[in-house]
């Protein structure tokens, strides 16, 4: 993690745990947008977008490249109440897509995108799949 | 009478909306571009996916930990072993699962040799795709097929393999079977290889489709997210297997296939390197083959501890990373697929417009898409 | 007309007809077996010797197939189209000489007639285009009649070449003034031009733009099915045998040979020859694309036409024996 990224994450107050794999920095859904501008002027690269179901709300994960050889997570809670939070479509052109993919699976809803359509489900879709909530049907075969 | 939608746009000239697939010669899949053309030029263009989604994802969450590895061939059917590795490597260190050092140098092994294939397949789709009637299609397909020998040899499967497991690899290859393999790659394959870049890059009518078309600077690309051979091609380095060596790969001596032209024709000739370069390591591999067992003790019910990690590695087609959540339990709580090539698909729009129809394939050839990966 | 002359022009056509279907199966067989082999593969081999009942038997699938016409299609256009097409091209074929004397019309202006017809074609393209209502099969017609349209004037100029040293339009008298020297000697260029002017002609790789499949799935016959999609093929071949005639006819010598009676047979094996040339092509260019076809023709081919001929002409006036 390079002294840039360290300070960035500490001016948005975002709570650094380096204990796991790669690091992980949680920051409140207010500043998502704001810290993920930040990074990217950093310099940090873009390399996934997407969510993990933790049953009470959806944690949303930014998994950003630093240097070549080095990872970092950013990541943001969005409550079941309020499935919402800011596009980074506009710091991270291929969130675009990612997103929209979160939009699909998880019904998160990221305001500032430019397209939030269903991207793998059809349109007339009306399921978040991949919610722990949705349970899959007993194989019938 | 015949009445196209159309959709007016400032000037005189009317633009029409053309819908190339979901069923079309040349998209590889079930990929859908819809476009919007003037004339001939693409003046918008957005790509439609999920006609193969299958939801591999969430079959992930009900099946165990190693129930799931069967799933990973199905993402990019035609770099099966690639996906296989960096769902196994994800779930290894999730869990801290040492694998013995034969068992690594035979999954380097096998997914260079996999890389070979999929490039083969790429220079099979392109090459038609420009119009040549198949002859370099099936040309391709020879030297493919002794490798899928090898595959049906190793594995019992020529296409969805399932042979690598946590904590090693299903099954040893012998000393025997490891000869003819060498002798393949370091003989017959070059000869084959010298013969495909003639017809690709030496044909006349090919560079004039290629050279200058879809050029892009490796700053664009990697804003628009693209990564891999399609990366590679406009100058940057970027190649995981350097960056953060995995496998065997910090042993092997090999180097990042570039070029600095960054169009069509320096994609294909980064690929074609990537294939020789790709066999080179294959015999080093086979040289350096350690001995020793190929599968650690992993429990069936395997828990890993509570905790979610990333692992990045390159695939035939760019940076594929697979994030695995656990929750302790027998099943993984999340089971991540970042698509090379749903990011590389996902800068199509910035790529095609004021492109011509025929270049579209060009630059579709350029990223190499699966739609197996995209879809899910 | 006299009832003989009624039964001679009855027995040429029915004869014509016969050898349109005999080029188009042979022609499909041929090439089958040709690009397998140049694909390291062997092509039909099951049905017959070699694969030779395939093509009867593809025949009989496509006459069998259902007749399906697209919802928005225009009914009466979309009927015609194919007409429009194989007409033009089996008319085209009467002018043939095969021998001296041996044709079913031995016109004074025989290759005019022929290049008359040939022009035909884009229209028939384009209405099969339009009528389909089918974006691809538009952009193809509108492909085909671009590229048919530009070519025609290199071809004819190039064609134009041969008149003014044979001083006639009559193919009989254009393939006897070769009884010495063929006119690929005398006017290399001319033929160099002619031959990639009817390349484009016919449609044929690097030139099948109109069909390109991986770009409009398969151009202006998208839609069609069974017996229409049929009569497509046939004026294919129709061109193209009319296109490998033209080449043997006015630049490879037609019935003469060197050193060797003239006959039929030379005629019909450079034909043969000229056909097995586009399928080697086929087999390993890949095609252009629409803007460097159109500088091909406008930029290149013509201005060296045009130069072509003026020299052809300079030349015949100034060695009125040998020219």
């Amino acid at each position: 993690m390079t002294p840039e990224v360290r300070a960035v994450l500490a001016r948005h107050g975002a709570v650094l745990d380096e204990s796991g794999f790669d690091p992980r920095a949680d920051v409140a859904r207010d500043a998502w947008r704001a810290c993920a501008a930040d990074l990217h002027a950093t310099g940090a690269r873009f390399f996934d977008i997407t969510a993990i179901d933790r049953g009470e709300a959806v944690e949303l994960v930014l998994v950003l490249v630093d240097t070549p050889s080095t990872q970092f997570t950013l990541r943001t809670s969005c409550p079941n109440e309020s499935l919402r939070a800011e596009s980074l479509a506009g710091v991270f052109p291929p969130a675009e897509w990612g997103e929209r993919e979160v939009f699909d699976l998880f019904g998160v809803v990221f305001e500032g995108n430019p397209d939030m359509t269903r991207i793998l489900q059809p349109d007339s879709s009306t399921i978040h799949p991949l919610r722990r909530s949705f349970e899959l049907e007993e194989r019938t075969w | 009478m015949v009445n196209f939608p159309r959709k007016g746009v400032e000037g005189s000239t009317e633009t029409m909306l053309l819908n190339v697939g979901p069923q079309h010669p040349s998209t590889h899949g079930v990929l859908h571009m819809m476009c919007e053309i003037s004339g001939e030029t693409i003046v918008s263009a957005k790509p439609v996916i999920g006609y193969l989604h299958r939801g591999i994802e969430k079959l992930a969450e009900s099946r165990t930990w190693q129930q799931d590895i069967v799933l990973t061939d199905r993402l990019d059917y035609v770099a099966q072993f690639s996906n296989e590795w960096a769902y196994c490597r994800a779930v290894e260190r999730l869990a801290g699962i040492e694998v013995p050092e034969r068992a690594e140098w035979l999954r380097t092994l096998l997914v260079e040799m996999n890389r070979i294939t999929s490039h083969l397949i790429w220079y099979a789709g392109v090459t038609m795709d420009i119009g040549a009637l198949g002859t370099p299609f099936i040309y391709a397909w020879v030297a493919r097929e002794r490798i899928f020998d090898f595959y049906e040899a190793v594995t019992g499967a020529r296409v969805m393999p399932n042979w690598m497991r946590l904590g090693g690899v299903h099954t040893d290859i012998d000393s025997a079977m490891l000869k003819e393999m060498r002798d393949f790659l370091e003989r017959d394959f070059p000869v084959e290889v010298d013969e495909y870049e003639a017809l690709l890059v030496g044909n006349e009518i090919v560079q004039s489709r290629m050279k200058g078309i879809g050029v892009f600077s490796a700053e664009q690309l990697v804003e628009w997210g693209v990564t891999g051979p399609a990366l590679r091609a406009s100058g940057s380095e970027r190649d995981l297997r350097k960056d953060v060596p995995y496998g065997v790969y910090d042993r092997l001596d090999f180097r990042v296939c570039t070029d600095d032209v960054g169009d069509s024709l320096a994609r294909c000739r980064v690929r074609l390197a990537e294939i020789r370069e790709s066999a080179r390591m294959c015999v080093q591999i086979i040289d350096g083959m350690p001995g020793g067992d190929v599968r650690a003790k992993v429990s069936r019910a395997l828990k890993p501890p509570v905790g979610d990690v990333c692992v990045r590695t390159e695939s035939p087609r760019g940076e594929l990373g697979v994030l695995v959540a656990s929750d302790g339990t027998t099943k993984p709580l999340r089971f991540r697929v970042r698509s090379p090539i749903f990011y590389n698909l996902s800068a199509m729009p910035h790529m095609l417009p004021n492109h011509l129809l025929a270049d579209m394939l060009v630059i579709f050839g350029g990223i190499d898409t699966s739609m197996g990966e995209i879809d899910r | 007309m006299s009832a003989a002359m009624w039964i001679h022009a009855l027995l040429w056509l029915v004869g014509l007809l016969l050898l349109i279907a005999v080029v188009t199966v042979m022609g499909v067989w041929w090439e089958r077996k040709f690009i397998g082999h140049l694909q390291r593969r062997r092509g039909p081999l099951h049905h017959g010797f070699h694969g030779l009942l395939q093509l009867p038997a593809d025949m009989v699938k496509m006459i069998s197939k259902e007749d399906i016409v697209p919802d928005s299609a225009d009914p009466w256009l979309f009927q015609i189209g194919p007409l429009m097409v194989v007409v033009p091209a089996i008319a085209a074929m009467a002018a043939l000489m095969f021998a001296p004397g041996f044709g079913l019309l031995d016109m004074n202006h025989g290759l005019f007639y022929i290049f008359a017809f040939q022009t035909l074609l884009p229209l028939g393209f384009a209405v099969i285009g339009w009528s389909c209502a089918s974006k691809f099969t538009l952009i193809g017609a509108l492909r085909a009649a671009a590229q048919l349209i530009s070519y025609e004037i290199p071809m004819l100029l190039a064609a134009l070449g041969v008149v003014v040293a044979a001083g006639s339009m009559r193919l009989t008298d254009i393939i006897n003034a070769q009884a010495g020297v063929w006119y690929i000697f005398k006017e290399p260029l001319g033929f160099a031009i002619f031959g990639i002017a009817v390349l484009a002609e016919m449609n044929r790789t690097p030139f099948d733009l109109p069909e390109a499949e991986s770009e409009l799935v398969a151009g202006y016959q998208t839609e069609y099915s069974g017996m229409k999609f049929g009569f497509v093929q046939l004026a294919e071949y129709s061109v193209l045998f009319t296109g490998s005639y033209l080449v043997s006819a006015l630049f490879l010598g037609g019935w003469n040979m060197p050193f060797l009676p003239a006959s039929p047979l030379w005629l019909l094996l450079k034909i043969v020859a000229c056909m097995t040339m586009t399928m080697w092509f086929r087999g390993t260019f890949p095609r252009l694309r629409v803007d460097s076809l159109m500088s091909l023709s406008w930029k290149w081919l013509l201005p060296i036409a045009l130069v072509n001929i003026m020299a052809v002409a300079a030349l015949a006036l100034a060695l009125p024996g040998i020219y």
